[in-house]
């Protein structure tokens, strides 16, 4: 028999739009099967594009699709018992007063996946609710916010979310179980897109096929941030000039410090720059700010992608319009359930961060361990903090991945070797499972 | 989630029953290493409904939005089979159907496909019906009653399959210890939602037997026939309509488990013009289920007779139990059920008249949880388990002389309990109807 505090059910929201939170969604579903605890995941897109596209028109009759959201998952709060609502950011965030006053429900938590200016600003997360209303809930006592790097903390910190926990990311135990075959040791893989969908600086791309370093390209964006504002950034500049030279200093700190969260580097040059910071806080825009700083990294991803392209020693996958305007050719998207066979293809696999999340120990970083694969990631504290040397691979430049990508085609069996020390690894510790474990211990 | 291509199993929350056993048959999938994902369909319905009310030119675009969320999801997920209980899986014509990474549509049929329509909305179908899209050579309609499967295939539908329900894994393994020994229970609600007659309860208060309440049902229909709508709008189109009913009642008084469709179409050949004219105006279904609610107090007179004798704990609906005269307990969440089944030795089961179909999932359920069961000797339920493992009783009378029987000894009743669990166990999980589907 359960005790009186242990879960009895869990509802975790989903945003089926974006498929990779889906997926996340189902693993952590599975991870609480698991344990015993019944799970449900219910997607919220279709609420959220009714909201989209009848914010206008249907505005009178807001209540009553309030109401229809709230009764659709009430019942099943009720009858399932579900006393805990997990989602990906703020997936379970869809109607005001939905979960937080239903004392069924005892906590919610946000695992963050996304930074909260991009989910916030994203078409595909409209809310019915005002901007008072969303902060009621996302501070309210029962929601425990869930970062997996130290600058998303910062920047949820900074719209006065307190209640935060450091939670890594983590993979699906079904990866450790997996026995497919490794079938090309005579390649490396990268499957994902470029990180940020704008199309890359004509520049940038000779550049990289000129075989510069990370270092020029991060200068590259540094430059280019403040050449070519967009009408946002003029617009600041026009009514503040000091932040543009506040700008400056924290694209520099950036190329510097690739690592450093992009806000407490925005923090610490608006020592410099007072004025600025102060005009940036009171317009509510630093975490647009932030944004542009994280910018300067916009090329990791595609450059370390693109060195290894250009030596013909990587199949890329998915995304194939992303990465035409960088030259290369991408093979067909791979379906969640074909990804085990494909990480468990290659002996070793390309990662690299997203810039836009400024957190580096991705959940790709996770999966390729799981699946007793080598991994080569920029190093970073977050990726450190994961895995050893050993397990994975840490490179801090492009020459350096070339040749550890190099190592592991002259000796894959190496490679091999290590992917199963990561394996174990992941196995012990970076499973979903042990996430939820830590999660609900808390409760 | 496997590395085969997934399943798509679709609920609709409106069903809480279908919400848990979605989830079990995910579960089951899982065991069977076909990975699964499990999605609720009420909103999208909801809205659906709402946007044809409300802005119906902007239901184009609405639909055309949901439908590449779905088409995405399928193709992301690299799902090729979808499951649900009923049509779950039908709320927009553009989906599944067409899909060429989609090759196998099942449907579980846990409702009447009259009552489905009718409390499933979704985007408009037309201009095709409800039946070219439901009769596509990838979909299976698996029955679990020989009255469900006969009133699809009247009505044109191919591909039926006989397919029993099922208990979930999870409960073979539950290990409540059984505490209630003095009461049996009855988990559920009386069937159909709308009050008794007077003459109903006065019937069951002097002890009526269920034969005796099967001719008072069935003429409280044939009275209400030309004084209720829409019932009456029929009669004044086509009397004979009254006749064609009679006889198809009266035949279901002897025959209460022969499929009410069949029982219409037998009593068509003495009324074919009533029928006929049901037949055109689409109007069978409703017909047929005026036939099942002969049945209609089956399962409330055999839950009343032991409540009254004092034996009987029942958890359901409250407020449709209380004109019964019945004092119910909540209904229990389904994390609980398994631990409620235990708690008793023994639990009375009975079909809800609505479906035509006896074997219902409790009776998997109790079954699963190594309890006794007691049931009305149907063909159906004969079907899944013996005399051995469960109480087949052919009159309320026997079914209460069992009832006693399992207070007086309420250890063989266990015993037969946990026969029936071996049975479940090696017979009837879901494990083994979705492996037979997906075979």
């Amino acid at each position: 028999m359960k005790n009186s505090s242990a879960t009895e059910g869990v509802l975790i929201m989903s945003n089926d739009f974006l498929t990779p939170f889906a997926k996340t969604s189902d693993y952590l579903a599975a991870a609480l099967e698991r344990r015993g605890i019944p799970a449900y995941v219910r997607d919220n897109a279709e609420a959220r594009l009714l909201t989209y596209l009848f914010s206008e028109e249907m505005a009178p009759r807001r209540p009553q699709a309030q109401e229809a959201i709230c009764e659709s998952l009430r019942e099943l709060i009720e009858y399932a018992r579900i006393d805990t609502v997990i989602s990906l950011d703020l997936n379970w965030y869809v109607t005001p007063g939905l979960f937080v006053d239903d004392p069924a429900i005892r906590s919610i938590h946000s695992l963050w996946f996304d930074d909260f200016r991009s989910w916030c600003t994203s078409p595909f997360n409209p809310c019915f609710s005002d901007g008072d209303v969303f902060q009621q809930h996302v501070k309210h006592p029962k929601v425990t916010h869930h970062f997996y790097g130290d600058s998303q903390a910062l920047e949820a910190r900074l719209l006065g979310v307190s209640r935060q926990r450091l939670t890594r990311l983590a993979a699906p135990r079904q990866l450790v179980e997996n026995d497919a075959p490794c079938l090309r040791t005579d390649r490396l893989a990268f499957i994902g897109n470029p990180g940020f969908r704008g199309t890359p600086h004509g520049k940038a791309v000779k550049l990289m096929e000129a075989g510069a370093e990370i270092g020029e390209l991060r200068a590259f964006c540094r430059d280019a941030i403040l050449k070519y504002p967009d009408v946002h950034s003029l617009e600041w500049f026009e009514k503040e000039p000091s932040v543009r030279n506040l700008l400056a200093v924290a694209l520099e700190a950036r190329r510097r410090f690739p690592f450093k969260p992009a806000l407490q580097i925005l923090q610490m040059a608006g020592t410099h720059y007072p004025r600025a910071f102060e005009y940036i806080n009171e317009t509510g825009i630093a975490l647009d700010m932030a944004f542009l700083v994280k910018l300067v990294n916009r090329y990791d991803r595609p450059a370390f992608v693109h060195r290894l392209w250009k030596r013909g020693w990587i199949d890329v996958y998915s995304a194939g319009d992303e990465w035409q305007p960088y030259g290369i050719e991408a093979l067909p998207y791979v379906t969640f359930s074909d990804l085990p066979a494909h990480y468990r293809m290659y002996a070793t696999h390309l990662n690299a961060p997203n810039a836009i999340r400024d957190a580096t120990a991705n959940e790709k970083l996770f999966e390729i361990a799981a699946s007793g694969r080598l991994s080569i990631n920029l190093d970073s504290p977050d990726v450190r903090s994961c895995y050893d040397p050993g397990e994975i691979t840490l490179v801090d430049s492009l020459a350096a991945l070339e040749a550890a990508a190099e190592q592991s085609l002259r000796d894959p069996e190496a490679a091999l070797a290590c992917g199963e020390k990561a394996r174990q690894r992941t196995a012990r510790e970076h499973l979903w499972d042990h996430r939820i474990a830590s999660m609900l211990s808390d409760v | 989630m496997s590395d085969r291509p997934l399943v798509l199993v679709l609920s609709n929350d409106l069903s809480l029953a279908a919400a848990k056993t979605s989830r079990y048959l995910c579960l089951a999938l899982d065991r069977l290493g076909r990975g699964a994902v499990g999605r609720d369909t009420r909103l999208v319905r909801w809205a659906a409904a709402e946007i044809e009310k409300e802005s119906p030119m902007r239901r184009e675009a609405y639909e055309t939005a949901v439908v590449a969320k779905w088409n995405k999801f399928i193709f992301d997920y690299g799902i090729d089979t979808v499951i649900s209980l009923d049509l779950h899986w039908l709320f927009s014509s553009q989906l599944f159907i067409s899909d060429d990474q989609v090759k196998h549509i099942h449907s579980f049929w846990f409702d009447d496909l009259r009552s489905h329509l009718q409390s499933a909305p979704m985007f408009s179908l037309a201009p095709k019906t409800p039946l070219e899209l439901i009769n596509g050579p990838k979909i299976s309609h698996h029955c679990y009653g020989r009255g469900q499967a006969e009133e699809l295939r009247v009505l044109g539908v191919e591909r039926i399959f006989p397919s029993a329900l099922a208990a979930p894994a999870e409960y073979l393994d539950a290990d409540e210890p059984c505490t209630e020994i003095k009461k049996l229970a009855f988990i559920g609600n009386p069937g159909l939602a709308s009050a008794p007659t007077q003459q109903a309860l006065a019937a069951m208060d002097r002890g009526g037997d269920i034969a005796a309440l099967r001719r008072l049902a069935r003429q409280e229909i044939l009275d209400a026939l030309p004084t209720d709508e829409p019932t009456a709008s029929w009669v004044r189109q086509s009397l004979g309509v009254v006749d064609l009913l009679a006889a198809a009642t009266e035949m279901r008084l002897s025959q209460p488990y022969t499929a009410a469709i069949s029982l219409l179409t037998q009593a068509a050949a003495a009324h074919p013009e009533a029928f006929d004219f049901l037949n055109r105006n689409g109007l069978i279904l409703d017909a047929a289920m005026l036939v099942k609610f002969v049945n209609r107090y089956d399962r409330p007179a055999l839950v009343r007779r032991l409540w009254r004798r004092g034996w009987l704990d029942i958890f359901g609906t409250p407020e449709q139990w209380a004109p019964y005269g019945i004092t119910a307990q909540p209904t229990v969440p389904f994390p609980r059920l398994a631990s409620v089944y235990r708690r008793y030795p023994a639990h009375l089961n009975a079909a809800n008249c609505a479906r035509d179909a006896t074997a219902n999932e409790k009776l998997f359920e109790i079954a699963a949880c190594a309890r006794l069961s007691l049931n009305l000797d149907s063909p159906d339920v004969r079907a899944c388990y013996s005399n051995d493992e469960i109480i087949l009783a052919d009159s309320d009378e026997a079914l209460e002389a069992e009832a006693e029987k399992v207070l007086r000894d309420p250890a063989a009743a266990i015993a037969l309990g946990e026969t029936a669990r071996k049975r479940t166990a090696s017979e009837h999980l879901w494990e083994h109807r979705l492996k037979k589907a997906l075979a």
